[in-house]
């Protein structure tokens, strides 16, 4: 009878903890469609703000989805660039060792870091490089911030690879280069995807880290040197105005945030399953 | 008979443990050989240390020599790519790379410059080779994991015969198998000699008699005796030998 008891609990709890993560998204995405969805018109989409836009006049927020999008895939492609050689370094060569458990330690710590601290961190280099507050001072920030993530989410997906598969490629004559890229890549293609996409959706959705270094403009950047509006920042200043129509913006601006990571997942989905059919499960 | 492989005095360390101990044989060209013994005897290990795949277990140590046509396979000039181009290998477990069955046996070739339809005549040939070209020719373009795993095996021996190897280790490579998997496996083994040295490490003595003409029985790391497979299997000289041909336990 206790055990029986012990085993009804235990489904109650487990259920429950599951029912609330499930309700808080759910919750999240139904408060941002509720608020966003009257107030999302196609001129918010299309249009930059004009005069007065922040009290409550026309024009929309192109600046800032154009500007989070130049930034997230940005630093995304930035971060890939570094992330991958990193993971492959940490799989193929240094594998177990207690260098890469240090390795490995030191990214977990960065991973804790509040974005903030990326923040200030890429000003003072925007500083020392003598950049102004910009696309590319954001691009790089964000990639830092995001370089953390994207290199623990791989190197896990990597790890899992079977090391069967890695002397398969070596009994071939492989070298270790050539195992990692063409097989053990392969193999965890549908992970790295995301990871990446992991990465993505935390750097687009970043406010703090491109405050400093992005700033903010009604207009959309021509060049990496001039300063982009995003979609957090452009959220944050919505919400700063005592105007209650603004205010509804911000959900909206929120909604095509949520809509731009999702569309971004669906994508990477579809081609992570792709890849997927020849690997092993 | 000329001998391709030839050991000397090999040893094998693993973290300061003996594994391998005072090895030498030849191994026949265009034979097969069979290694038998106990679990935990050593035999995959040896098998490992003929195309220096032991290199990749950390805390190894080998000693002594090893020498394919003549030439030291642990020297320091050696390629050791290129060994193990020399020497393919077939393990126990069929492991396809995740790719299609084409492109699994198209890697090997790939990475030795061969493209185009050399590539395809190599892909093709070697799927013959492993008795495995009728079955797959329609579907080559499909993922390597939708084989049944007598086939997957077969692929890779396949993917192992594309790089044109001189020899080829097989580590126990009908232990995962069903039976009559397993004797598809086994007949194309028996056929490969005609091409290949072979080297095979297998659990089964029935298959050792069936295929090899040699055979080594290794016990705690020591070669006990090494002969031809009616020698060893018929009038044994070691005491652990007949124990073990005779099939009872050691």
């Amino acid at each position: 009878m206790k055990r029986r008891i012990s085993e009804y609990i235990f489904i109650g709890l487990t259920t429950a903890a599951t029912v609330i993560v499930a309700g808080c998204l759910i919750a999240i995405l139904a408060a941002v469609a509720i608020k966003g969805l009257p107030a999302l018109k196609w001129s918010m989409i299309t249009q930059s703000p004009t005069g007065g836009y922040y009290l409550g006049g026309g024009g929309g927020i192109a600046n800032a989805i154009v500007g989070s999008l130049y930034l997230g895939l940005g630093a995304t492609a930035l971060a890939l660039v570094i992330s991958l050689p990193t993971c492959l370094y940490l799989r193929v060569y240094l594998k177990k060792g207690r260098c890469a458990s240090w390795i490995r330690l030191s990214l977990d710590v960065l991973w804790g870091v509040p974005s903030i601290v990326f923040g200030a961190f890429g000003f003072t280099i925007m500083v020392l490089l003598g950049l102004r507050a910009s696309l590319l001072a954001g691009i790089i920030t964000v990639a830092l911030f995001e370089l953390p993530i994207m290199i623990r989410a791989m190197d896990e997906v990597l790890t899992m690879v079977p090391s069967e598969l890695e002397e398969a490629a070596y009994a071939l004559g492989a070298t270790r280069f050539e195992t990692g890229a063409r097989v053990v890549l392969r193999q965890a293609l549908p992970g790295l995807v995301t990871g990446i996409l992991l990465a993505f959706g935390r750097g687009i959705g970043d406010a703090a880290s491109v405050l400093f270094t992005a700033g903010f403009t009604d207009n959309i950047p021509c060049s990496l040197l001039e300063p982009a509006a995003t979609l957090p920042l452009a959220i944050f200043f919505h919400l700063g105005t005592p105007f209650e129509e603004v205010h509804q913006r911000a959900y909206a601006s929120a909604l095509i945030l949520t809509i731009l990571v999702l569309l971004a997942s669906t994508l990477a989905r579809v081609f992570a399953t792709r890849f997927s059919k020849h690997t092993w499960r | 008979m000329k001998a391709q492989i030839e050991v000397r005095n090999l040893s094998l360390a693993y973290r300061g443990n003996l594994a391998l101990k005072d090895i030498g044989v030849d191994i026949p060209e265009k034979q097969v050989t069979a290694i038998i013994g106990p679990s935990g005897c050593g035999k995959s290990s040896l098998l490992r240390c003929l195309n220096r795949m032991i290199d990749l277990i950390p805390g190894t140590k080998v000693r002594g020599k090893v020498t394919l046509d003549g030439e030291d396979i642990y020297g320091s000039r050696v390629d050791v790519m290129d060994l193990r181009k020399r020497v393919g290998m077939i393990c126990q477990k069929p492991v396809p790379l995740p790719m299609s069955i084409y492109e699994n046996v198209a890697f090997g070739p790939r990475l030795y410059g061969v493209h185009g339809k050399a590539l395809k005549h190599a892909v093709e040939r070697s799927l013959r080779s492993a008795g495995l070209w009728e079955e797959v020719k329609d579907r080559l373009k499909e993922p390597a994991i939708r084989l049944s795993i007598g086939q997957q095996q077969r692929l890779c021996l396949a993917r192992g015969l594309a790089v044109e190897p001189e020899v080829l280790l097989f580590d126990e490579p009908t232990s995962s198998l069903d039976p009559v998997s397993a004797r598809h496996v086994e007949q194309q083994v028996a056929e490969l000699k005609r091409d290949y040295t072979v080297v095979i490490v297998t659990h089964d003595l029935h298959q050792a008699k069936r295929v090899a003409d040699h055979v080594m029985f290794l016990y705690l790391g020591e070669l006990i005796e090494n002969g031809t497979t009616t020698q060893v299997f018929e009038s044994p000289q070691d005491y652990w030998t007949r124990m073990y041909v005779a099939g009872a336990g050691i």
